[in-house]
C-alpha cells in the first residue's frame, strides 16, 4: 500500500509541475510581456523597470526556477487590474466555488449512479431507452443554453427561482434563500456529469454482469434482484470512482460557464472576467489553483480506488 | 427450419455499406443524425445561391420582428435575419469543429502510434503527460490561452486542439498495440521496413476506424466548447455569427425575445447529437467485433 501510494503521490507532483510548466510557456509564448497587457501604452522605460522588478529580464531558466517556486510556495503573482494578491482574491471566493461544485457533484452522484443502475438492471427496457436517451441529449446540450432556457422558463416566466446571484440583496443569509439560489446552477451544471455518469455505471454493471461469478450466483439459483444487489454492486461501482475523478475536470471546467451565466460569485466567473480584461496573472493564478484543486482530489480518489480495490494495491 | 433461406446470415460476408446501412436503419437516432448533417451540408454549401437576407446587414428600424415571408425565423435585436445569421453562425461553428477535431487527431493520433510503437520509457513518459493533462480543467488553461493570445479563429483552433487530443492518444495507442503484434506486422518488419513506414503505412490504417469515430465525436465535442468559449465573448467575435456568440446576444432580450435565445442552442444541441450518433454507427460498421452482436 505504501508503494502505491507513493507512485500516486509522485504522479500528482508530476502533473502540477506539468501545468506549472505549461503556464510558464504561456506566458512567454504571448505576444508582448505581463507589463505592456496590463497597459499597452505605458512608457519603455516604466516598462524596463517593470521587468527589471519581475524579474523578466533574467535569463528564461532562472525565470521558469523562480516562477516553479514562487507557484510551489502558493505565491501567485498580484492582479494587474485590481493589484491584489491573486491568492487572496481566489480564497475569497473559493467558499461559493466549492458550495456550487460540491452540490453538483451530489447531484451527479445521487441521480446518476441509480439511473445507470437502473438501466442496467433491466437492458434495452423502454426506462434503458428513455434514460440512455435522455444520457446522450444530456452529453450533447450546451450547459450554457441550458442555464438561458432554464433562466428563462423558471426566473422570467414563471417567477420560481432566482436566476443571478448567490443571495437576495438586503436580506439577512438564510439557508432558504441560499438554496432557492444554488437550485438552478446546480442543475444546469450536474447535467453532463451526470449524463456520463450514468452511461458509465450502466455499462460498467452490464459488463459485471456476464463475468463468470455472477453466472455462478444466478445458476445456485439467487433471485435475480440480490444477484444485482450482493455480487454486482460493489463490483461495477469501482470503475465508476475513477470516472467520477475524470468527470471534475468538466465540473470545474463547467463552473466557468455556469458561475458567469448565473453570477455566481466564485473562481469560475472571477476567471472568465480575468480573461476578459485580459488580467493574465489572475487567469494563470487560477488555472494554477484549480489544476491542483483537481489534481489533489484524483489523488483522494486514487487512494479510495486502492483501498476498495486490492487488485489495484499489487499490481 | 424448412427450406434454404434459414441458413444463418455470415456477417463477415457483407459489405461495409450493407452493414453500415443496416446498423443506421436499426439506430433511429443515427439515422436522424445522419440525416440532420445531410441537410446542413447541403444548406451550407447552397447559401450563396439561396434568396436569403444578408446575416450581418443593420436594420434599427425592424428589430426583434415576428416570423414573416421575408425573414423566416424574424429579426434579432440589431434587426438583422435570424434564419440567415444561423446558417452563416452555423458554417463558422462547424468548421471550427472539423479543423479543430481533425488536428486534435493528427496530434493525439502521432503520439498515440508512436507511444504504442515504441513501448517502453517512451510509451510511459506519453501516457503519464497524456494521464496529467487529462486530469487539468482545461477549460481554464483555455480561457488563459485567449486572454493571453486573443482570440483570433486560428488561436482557436489550435488550443482546441491541444487540449483535446488525450482522449484519441489513448485509443490509438491501444490499437497500435494490439496491431504491432499481429503477424503481418511482424512480416513487414522482417521484410526491412523501417519504423516511420511500419507505424504510418502499416500500423495506422488499422487504427483507422478509432480515428474516424474519435473525429466524429471530437467535433461535436469541439463544438459545445467552442461555444462556450464564443458565449462568454472569448471566442468567435461578433459580428462574425457562431452558435455560441448569438447566444451571448439573447442573454439580455430574455424577457423580451426568448425565441432569439431557441434557435442557436437547439442548432448546437442538434448538431452535436448527430456527430456523436454518427460516430457510434460509424463504429458499430467498422469494428469487426461489435459486428457479430445485435
Amino acid at each position: 500500500m505504501a508503494e502505491y501510494l507513493a507512485k500516486q503521490l509522485v504522479a500528482s507532483l508530476f502533473v502540477l509541475f506539468l501545468v506549472m510548466t505549461a503556464t510558464f510557456f504561456l506566458v512567454k509564448l504571448a505576444p508582448g510581456t505581463l507589463s505592456i497587457l496590463a497597459d499597452p501604452t505605458m512608457d519603455p522605460g516604466v516598462v524596463a523597470s517593470v521587468e527589471r522588478r519581475f524579474g523578466l529580464d533574467r535569463p528564461p531558466v532562472e525565470q521558469y526556477l523562480r516562477w516553479v517556486s514562487r507557484m510551489a510556495q502558493g505565491d501567485l503573482g498580484v492582479s494587474l487590474v485590481y493589484g491584489r494578491p491573486v491568492i487572496a482574491m481566489i480564497t475569497e471566493r473559493l467558499p461559493a466555488t466549492l458550495l456550487l461544485g460540491l452540490a453538483a457533484l451530489l447531484v451527479t452522484v445521487v441521480l446518476g449512479m441509480p439511473a445507470g443502475i437502473v438501466a442496467a438492471r433491466w437492458p434495452n427496457s423502454i426506462l434503458d431507452q428513455a434514460l440512455s436517451f435522455l444520457a446522450i441529449v444530456g452529453l450533447a446540450t450546451p450547459n450554457f443554453w441550458l442555464g438561458i432556457l432554464a433562466i428563462i422558463l423558471f426566473s422570467v416566466t414563471l417567477g420560481w427561482l432566482p436566476g443571478s446571484g448567490m443571495q437576495t440583496i438586503g436580506q439577512p443569509f438564510s439557508l432558504l434563500d441560499r438554496a432557492s439560489y444554488l437550485v438552478l446552477p446546480t442543475i444546469v451544471l450536474a447535467t453532463s456529469t451526470t449524463a456520463e455518469i450514468m452511461r458509465y455505471t450502466r455499462s460498467s454493471w452490464l459488463e459485471t454482469m456476464s463475468q463468470d461469478y455472477v453466472r455462478t450466483a444466478r445458476s445456485k439459483g439467487l433471485a435475480e434482484g440480490r444477484v444485482h444487489l450482493k455480487h454486482v454492486l460493489k463490483n461495477a461501482l469501482i470503475p465508476v470512482l475513477t470516472i467520477l475523478g475524470l468527470a471534475l475536470p468538466r465540473l470545474v471546467g463547467g463552473s466557468a460557464i455556469v458561475e458567469s451565466l448565473f453570477s455566481w460569485p466564485g473562481i469560475g466567473s472571477m476567471a472568465v472576467n480575468a480573461a476578459v480584461s485580459r488580467d493574465a496573472t489572475v487567469i494563470l493564478g487560477t488555472t494554477f489553483f484549480v489544476s491542483a484543486g483537481v489534481i489533489l482530489s484524483n489523488l483522494v480518489i486514487d487512494v479510495l480506488y486502492g483501498v476498495v480495490d486490492p487488485r489495484i494495491r499489487y499490481d | 427450419m424448412a427450406g434454404g433461406e434459414a441458413r444463418p446470415r455470415r456477417p463477415g460476408r457483407r459489405t461495409l455499406a450493407q452493414v453500415f446501412l443496416d446498423s443506421l436503419l436499426r439506430n433511429k437516432l443515427a439515422l436522424f443524425g445522419t440525416a440532420w448533417l445531410l441537410l446542413v451540408c447541403i444548406v451550407l454549401v447552397t447559401e450563396p445561391v439561396l434568396p436569403l437576407p444578408s446575416p450581418t446587414r443593420i436594420n434599427i428600424s425592424n428589430t426583434f420582428a415576428k416570423p414573416s415571408s421575408q425573414h423566416l425565423l424574424g429579426t434579432d435585436e440589431n434587426g438583422r435575419d435570424v434564419l440567415a445569421r444561423l446558417i452563416d453562425g452555423g458554417r463558422v461553428s462547424i468548421l471550427v469543429g472539423i479543423v479543430s477535431a481533425l488536428l486534435t487527431v493528427v496530434v493525439g493520433g502521432t503520439l498515440g502510434v508512436v507511444a504504442g510503437y515504441a513501448g517502453g520509457p517512451v510509451d510511459r513518459v506519453i501516457m503519464r503527460v497524456t494521464d496529467g493533462v487529462l486530469s487539468i480543467p482545461v477549460f481554464f488553461l483555455l480561457l488563459a490561452v485567449v486572454a493571453l493570445f486573443g482570440s483570433s479563429i486560428t488561436v482557436l483552433v489550435l488550443a482546441l486542439s491541444f487540449t483535446r487530443w488525450m482522449g484519441p492518444a489513448r485509443l490509438i495507442r491501444g490499437e497500435i498495440m494490439r496491431v504491432k503484434e499481429l503477424e503481418y506486422a511482424t512480416a513487414v518488419r522482417g521484410l526491412g521496413a523501417g519504423h516511420l513506414r511500419i507505424m504510418f503505412r502499416h500500423l495506422l490504417p488499422q487504427a483507422m476506424p478509432v480515428l474516424i469515430v474519435a473525429t466524429s465525436i471530437g467535433v461535436g465535442n469541439v463544438m459545445l466548447v467552442e461555444a462556450g468559449l464564443s458565449f462568454l465573448g472569448l471566442g468567435i467575435a461578433p459580428p462574425t455569427p457562431s452558435w455560441g456568440n448569438m447566444l451571448t446576444a439573447s442573454q439580455f432580450y430574455m424577457w423580451s425575445a426568448p425565441q432569439l435565445a431557441v434557435y442557436p442552442g437547439l442548432m448546437i444541441l442538434l448538431t452535436v447529437l448527430a456527430f456523436n450518433a454518427v460516430g457510434d454507427v460509424i463504429r458499430d460498421t467498422l469494428d469487426p467485433r461489435r459486428r457479430s452482436g445485435g
